[in-house]
């Protein structure tokens, strides 16, 4: 009888366990979360800092799986506030189809239907825009002189002899190769083909490319890698790539307990601009200086905090 | 003979024909102009191809070399330096494949060589473990008394040995391709193709359709190949 009740102690603990973990939670913290790459891991120090400069208690669950996991978290309620991309939310978020190229008008359609939809609030975005890039070696650049995808469509229709390894190999990550706003649409909107697209990881694009296992890659503009693996962003002059303005979206009853986390982020945003964001960026990925850090310095710089 | 044949044939053809059904089922129903363009007959096809090709030349490899290897460390000779490399092998199983490719791709670069490379590590060491632990489960009784009628050690392995451990060295060589077509569909992340680029690539747009069919097709080959090999030792190939 003991040995029975014994036994059905032990498993009435375990079936509490989650309970009381959930319990110690501090229902008044807000839980800042990032998707898992360098200027998303920075962008959630950044905000981790400034509210805890403002007193605000936070809980760190910044680098969780990507894009989908970041989002179903928020939307289930266990993040609570996360840097999203205006063009990203549009197509997998909110499932258009077709991207729109104005900013404004993208940020505007996301923000109301995002709230309509999921109670979920757009303040107001960075003007940084970490859009889609096509990349090139720089020293080939200069040697056939391609300066922009069109020269680029120009010289493979013309037939010119592809750098290394030998073909026009393009190297895409999974999301790019199927996006309406991805490589399909690029190759439409400027008339050439690739000889193949060899699809991979987007955190290695950048080196095959500088390897020359590929002659183009994709990658985000503002990356810290093209320039430190010397690699040269081609000018998309004609207005292809839509725009990713990053802009942070909090839980609508979130937001209503702190609401001055609005005011708060609102400069921050604002310093954001493309040439900033690629410059932290470098400085983890090829400086080394950790995320937090480097959230810390240039908040420094800013006199955002002391 | 016949009847036999066909028995073996009902469910390789009942796999294959759910496949080629769930192919024709989403190319013909797509969700949206994305699914659409990447779930084509043209593409599927030559994921599949891809991905049997890596399957194929990295397990033909794993059993040339697993099995003469089990067999060399069973000898008596190499019983201690077996015991040593039966435990790497088992800490080596451990590493996660998605790091064993990350790990080649920094030395060996990109795409299909490397995938198959990767592969084919990750697969020899189920086949050598098994081989080694097939031919040491047989009783040393057996084996003393085959050497009492006078047969050489050559035929004691062929006669006696490997039959006996036949049908483990199987086992380990089904449970080596089970594992290596599901790892196979990691060798997306090193531009090796394969149907881990449907998989990913509906993670990442969130067009579960476009994942269900890679997933499916996946889980479909391996229990497709694993049945075969079974068999292929029940039925049709017995060690004479």
């Amino acid at each position: 009888m003991l040995k029975k009740s014994g036994v059905l102690a032990f498993v009435l603990v375990f079936l509490l366990v989650p309970f009381l973990s959930v319990q110690s939670v501090n229902a008044d913290e807000v839980v800042i979360g990032s998707k898992e790459f360098t200027e998303q891991l920075i962008l959630g120090q950044i905000t981790i800092r400034i509210l805890e400069e403002h007193g605000i208690p936070v809980r760190d669950e910044t680098n969780l799986g990507g894009t989908l996991v970041l989002r179903e978290a928020q939307e289930i309620g266990e993040v609570d506030l996360c840097w999203e991309y205006t063009g990203t939310a549009l197509i997998t978020h909110l499932g258009y189809a077709e991207a729109i190229t104005d900013p404004e008008e993208c940020y505007q359609v996301v923000k109301e239907e995002d709230y309509e939809r999921f109670n979920l609030v757009w303040l107001s975005y960075a003007p940084m825009n970490n859009t889609y890039t096509i990349m090139m070696r720089k020293s080939v650049s200069e040697e056939m002189g391609i300066e922009t995808i069109s020269d680029l469509a120009e010289a493979i229709n013309e037939g010119r002899e592809a750098p290394s390894p030998g073909s026009w190999q393009f190297a895409s990550n999974h999301e790019y190769s199927i996006r309406d706003d991805g490589y399909p649409g690029l190759t439409e909107h400027y008339g050439f083909h690739f000889d193949g697209v060899q699809i991979m990881d987007l955190g290695i694009t950048y080196a095959a490319l500088r390897d020359g296992d590929v002659a183009l890659a994709m990658g985000f503009a503002t990356d810290g890698r093209i320039e430190a693996f010397g690699l040269v962003n081609l000018e998309d002059d004609k207005f292809y790539h839509p725009v990713y303005n990053a802009a942070p979206v909090i839980r609508a009853e979130v937001l209503e307990q702190y609401p001055e986390i609005e005011e708060i982020l609102a400069p921050i945003a604002e310093k954001l601009d493309t040439p900033t964001m690629s410059r932290l960026n470098g400085m983890v990925d090829i400086e080394g200086y950790e995320p937090d850090e480097v959230a810390e310095i240039w908040l420094q710089e800013e006199g955002f905090i002391d | 003979m016949l009847n036999r044949i066909l028995k073996f044939l009902i469910v390789p053809i009942l796999l294959v024909g759910m496949g080629i059904g769930v192919v024709i089922y989403v190319v013909e129903n797509p969700t949206d102009s994305m699914v659409a363009r990447m779930l084509t007959y043209d593409f599927i096809i030559s994921s599949m191809e891809k991905h049997l090709l890596m399957v194929f030349v990295s397990m033909l490899g794993a059993i040339a070399v697993g099995v003469p290897v089990g067999i060399m460390l069973s000898r008596p000779s190499f019983y201690y330096v077996g015991k040593v490399i039966e435990n790497v092998v088992n800490v080596g199983q451990t590493v996660p494949s998605l790091a064993i490719l990350a790990l080649f791709f920094t030395f060996l670069g990109l795409g299909f060589n490397t995938a198959v490379f990767a592969l084919w590590l990750y697969s020899i060491l189920p086949i050598l473990r098994n081989t080694f632990a097939g031919i040491m489960s047989v009783q040393p009784e057996v084996v003393e008394s085959a050497k009492g009628m006078g047969m050489s050690p050559w035929r004691v392995l062929s006669k006696i040995e490997l039959p006996i451990a036949y049908p483990i060295i199987i086992a380990g060589i089904r449970t080596a391709i089970v594992i290596n077509v599901g790892t196979a569909t990691l060798a997306t992340f090193i531009g090796a193709g394969g149907l881990g680029d449907m998989i990913v690539t509906g993670i990442s747009v969130r067009r579960e359709m476009v994942t269900f069919t890679g997933a499916a097709l996946s889980a479909l080959l391996a229990i497709l190949l694993d049945y075969i090999i079974g068999r292929i030792e029940k039925n049709l190939v017995r060690w004479s």
